[in-house]
């Protein structure tokens, strides 16, 4: 694939359906956390995994970015991560006799900020704020960040010990954040039989290049989106801004961001237009993180969110 | 103030907003209770206030106990009866400020909104003037708004939020307020009327001494308006009849109590004036007509021998009466020797110089008409001064005035030439009322003030009977002809004097004036009778109560109706959309084979689910899926799939 030739969706379906397939061989039973993630990439989103421990985080943002063959590294975030870690350092060239930026883990195309949570703020913010920017600066020099550049943050269920919540804000800017949670017993019996996943991984063969990703990329804003969609998605921000139950609603760049993870999972499911279900897939993903209830005791589980959002309004 | 009042936690700023609605509801009753209870209320409000912020305990029951039974004793005391609008009043502000002592939870914050409500409606008891419509206006919708604010469990409402939505629902309920306005069945009578309240009196009194109009005439209040039928008489013929005296002690004139004589038969003739008094509350049972009133609402005043028009009840508040006057007439009958004698006395010594100045002149004018010509002779020949600021008078005021001072109000003419009359010997009397009034254009009718208050003097001439005889006239005619701005010296201090030049500042006045008696006119006074006019002038004559209350039925339904339909239309869902149509059409079908859509189910879904549920019809259902998801979501819509989608539509049989 030398010269990127343009593809039509159903390239794209092909493709993604093929990820989906190799992928599934490692992360059983997680079928649609893969589409959801793979769709979130192609929308030019982060994604958060957030989950306990174990339960395969890190092996899926790994699978992710061996699949899409992207230049790829890992930040362990620890409570005493200082942002040059994650940026880089300036160091004294002996020879050149100044200072020479060394480039930290955050340039390359995917990062994966395993516990993110599990940093300080000020650690977490680096990070955050190089995803909004898509550049870093240093000592006054502005380093543009890889493109693709892609955020894969995993992250432990707030409650647990030694976390520090990513702020509201902050969790705005992931595109989706979805759970993985525990697989069902015939697969888990798989998961105990079969090889150890991280021999899987080593062996993972990238199935989209970084050309055919970014024609991809480019062909998700244009999946068409009828009227009829535009007042479904319209209606469901509506009710979030005004139900009752809910702190504050959903803002236009989340819906914005509703709208291409819509775009994204029609693009991988081969239709032409987006379809109230493509939708209705991506929504507990794109708004779970994003609202919150009032009454404080409901707001564990972000899916309920989205189930509650999607049956309270009726499909125009 | 925001930032203050957002980090007061809520119910402190709920009790804030009641509070505040409450001294709203409060204010116009400031001048209709003691100052006592004003004060009770408001150090009540600032020790509730102080121990919401501060964290007190309210006070235990007994004190409580203890403060109600002390209020109502007060009430008691001071008012002699819980009973009748004042002592009511006065007991409800106490309770409402009492019921602050105990406000803990929302339901007690509910209880003193509705108590703010009861007592500002019953501010409308004591006044109801166009001037404080903007007033209540406000305060209700306000306390409306901090009922909402109230009621709002769910999260801190702003309140200018719940002002929003109060303006809106009142703005919303304004036609059906409109409707039972206009068509609730009226009683006819007095059965809606207030018990009549002991307020201040005001206006012309049934006794005048030297200074008494000239001081009235400071006020530049306003006594009655009147409307024409045709038109108004000219200025020099508005004399406004109010009360007659008869009786002297050398100072003050009176009106004699409990003496009835026999009326003169009057003979009307020239032109008859048609027209409809305003009066505003005098606290009095006088009415003012045109001088002399020959037809007046008999059911509800009669006249006395001298032709003065009394109301059965005291004037508490605006009334109006319709009465028909002439200006020309002559009596016929002989005077009744009791009266005679009533209106010749004069006391013992008093006033010597006048008697003998009275007795020189009659001698030389033994005609009784000649004698009065040449009592007004004197006034206008010799120095006698028109002022509004007369000097003090000596006991013997008439001799003071005639012989000394010589300056005077139309009441010292009025008392000088009636005194002489009576010296001698000719039956005179005196008569206090009103004389002109402003012609006001914007609203057609005559506005009488305060300061048109007048004194004037009437004589018996044999064969023309009660003659009116106005000595002011002879000395100053610009009185009686421009009114008295320009009669009086420049220096005086004339009601409305100092905008005298400024036309748009009486343009204004005017104005405003039309507004409030329109108001009182047409709203205030809204009655039985003018609810018969006013559907007689649409066309339904002679509207009775079961008829008007068809109307109201009817109007009120035909509001929900345009209301129902208007927000039928607004919350319609789009369905322009023809493909969205045969949709409906189409979940309608598949609906009522007992496999309905659920709401937010999306069309791949249900139509998914169904085409399971019914596998003979899994085919023509997948085409449906795939026309209707083209049609509707697709990039290229085309109208042969839209006609498809109908026929597979139409064909499907459940």
């Amino acid at each position: 694939m030398d010269s990127p030739t343009p593809i039509v969706t159903a390239d794209a379906a092909s493709l993604a359906a093929n990820t989906v397939k190799q992928l599934s061989r490692i992360i059983l039973g997680k079928e649609h956390q893969i589409r959801l993630g793979l769709a979130c990439l192609f929308a030019r989103g982060h994604l958060l995994i957030e989950d306990i421990p174990g339960v395969g985080k890190t092996t899926l943002a790994h699978a992710l970015s061996q699949a899409l063959g992207l230049s790829y590294q890992r930040i362990q975030f620890t409570s005493d991560l200082l942002p040059a870690d994650i940026i880089g350092v300036s160091i004294f060239d002996r020879n050149t006799s100044s200072f020479r930026f060394h480039k930290g883990p955050i340039f390359s195309q995917l990062v994966l900020a395993d516990e993110v949570n599990r940093a300080t703020p000020k650690a977490q913010s680096a990070l955050l704020e190089a995803m909004e920017e898509h550049q870093v600066t240093a000592d006054g020099q502005t380093y543009p960040l890889a493109a693709p550049f892609f955020v894969i943050a995993t992250q432990n269920p707030a409650y647990q010990i030694g976390t520090y919540p990513l702020p509201e804000s902050q969790l705005d800017r992931f595109l989706m954040r979805i759970e993985l949670g525990f697989p069902d017993a015939a697969l888990e019996r798989q998961l105990l039989l079969g090889q150890d996943r991280r021999d899987m991984l080593a062996n993972f063969n990238a199935t989209i290049t970084p050309q055919q990703l970014l024609i991809l990329q480019n062909a998700v804003p244009r999946v068409h989106v009828s009227e009829a969609l535009l007042d479904y998605v319209q209606a469901l921000v509506r009710y979030t801004r005004e139900a009752p139950a809910f702190e504050s609603g959903l803002s236009p760049r989340a819906a914005i961001g509703l709208l291409r993870a819509a775009q994204a999972w029609a693009l991988i499911h081969d239709h032409a237009g987006v379809v109230p279900e493509d939708l209705q897939a991506v929504l507990p993903a794109v708004v779970g993180h994003r609202i919150k209830y009032k009454d404080d005791t409901a707001a564990r589980i972000p899916a309920e969110i989205g189930r509650l959002v999607l049956e309270a309004v009726p499909v125009p | 103030m925001n930032a203050f009042l957002r980090q007061l936690d809520d119910p402190t700023q709920r009790l804030l907003w009641v509070v505040t609605a409450l001294a709203l509801s409060l204010l116009p009753h400031v001048a209709n209770v003691p100052i006592w209870i004003v004060l009770f209320a408001a150090v009540t409000a600032a020790w509730r206030i102080a121990a919401q912020v501060r964290g007190w305990k309210l006070p235990p029951k007994w004190l409580r106990i203890v403060v109600v039974v002390l209020a109502v004793v007060s009430v008691l005391a001071g008012y002699r009866t819980l009973n009748g609008l004042e002592a009511g009043t006065a007991l409800l502000v106490l309770m409402a400020a009492s019921k602050l002592l105990e406000t803990r939870d929302r339901r007690d914050l509910t209880v003193l909104l509705f108590i703010s409500f009861v007592l500002l409606f019953a501010a409308l008891l004591y006044e109801q003037g166009l001037m404080q419509l903007p007033y209540m206006l406000v305060a209700v919708w306000l306390l409306t708004a901090t009922l909402m604010r109230v009621h709002q469990t769910t999260s801190r409402m702003p309140m200018r939020e719940a002002m929003r939505m109060t303006a809106k629902m009142l703005l919303l309920s304004l036609p059906v307020a409109v409707a039972f306005f206009l068509l609730f069945p009226r009683l006819p009578g007095q059965f809606w009327a207030l018990p009549a309240r002991a307020g201040a009196t005001s206006g012309i009194n049934d006794e005048i001494s030297p200074g008494d109009v000239s001081e009235l005439s400071l006020s530049s209040g306003i006594a009655f308006r009147v409307t024409f039928t045709g038109s108004p008489p000219p200025p020099a013929e508005r004399y406004w009849r109010g009360v007659v005296l008869h009786d002297f002690d050398g100072r003050t004139w009176r009106r004699p109590r409990g003496r009835f004589s026999t009326t003169p038969t009057v003979e009307p003739s020239g032109q008859e004036y048609d027209y409809r008094v305003t009066l505003e509350p005098n606290n009095r049972n006088w009415l003012f007509s045109l001088d002399l009133p020959t037809r007046w609402p008999t059911t509800r005043a009669f006249q006395s021998y001298d032709f003065q028009l009394l109301s059965a009840e005291t004037i508490s508040s605006p009334t109006s009466y319709r009465v028909r006057s002439h200006t020309q007439y002559t009596m016929t009958s002989e005077l009744p020797m009791m009266q005679r004698n009533m209106d010749t006395a004069l006391p013992g010594e008093r006033n010597p110089r006048t008697r003998e100045l009275a007795r020189t002149l009659r001698a030389e004018h033994p005609d009784a008409v000649e004698f009065v010509q040449a009592v007004l002779q004197k006034f206008r020949n010799e120095e006698y001064f028109y002022t509004l600021e007369p000097p003090r008078l000596e006991a013997d005021s008439v001799d003071d005035f005639l012989f000394n001072t010589r300056r005077g109000f139309c009441e010292h003419f009025a008392s000088a030439f009636t005194a002489l009359m009576r010296a001698g010997g000719v039956p005179a009397r005196i008569v206090a009322g009103y004389q002109g009034g402003q012609y006001n254009p914007m609203g057609d009718y005559l506005i009488v003030r305060q300061s048109d208050a007048h004194a004037w003097s009437e004589v018996w001439i044999e064969g023309r009977g009660w003659v009116r005889v106005d000595p002011t006239a002879a000395v100053a005619p610009e009185r009686i002809e421009q009114g008295l701005d320009a009669a009086v010296p420049e220096d005086e201090p004339v009601p409305g004097r100092m905008f005298g030049g400024n036309r748009m500042v009486l343009n204004l006045q005017l104005a405003w004036d039309a507004l409030n008696s329109a108001w009182q006119n047409n709203v205030v006074e809204y009655d039985d009778t003018l609810q018969r006019s006013l559907f007689s002038t649409l066309g339904f004559d002679d509207v009775d109560w079961r008829s008007l209350g068809l109307l109201l039925t009817a109007s009120l339904a035909a509001f929900f109706v345009a209301l129902s339909a208007w927000l039928a239309w607004r919350f319609k869902p789009r369905m322009q959309d023809p493909a969205a149509q045969a949709y409906a059409q189409l979940c309608r079908k598949l609906g009522s084979g007992n496999l309905p859509r659920r709401p937010h189910e999306g069309p791949v879904d249900y139509l998914t689910r169904v085409g399971v549920a019914r596998p003979e019809l899994r085919a023509d259902l997948d085409e449906l899926r795939a026309l209707y998801v083209s049609l509707r979501y697709g990039p290229l819509p085309m109208s042969a799939q839209l006609s498809r989608f109908r026929f597979l539509v139409n064909r499907l049989k459940l």
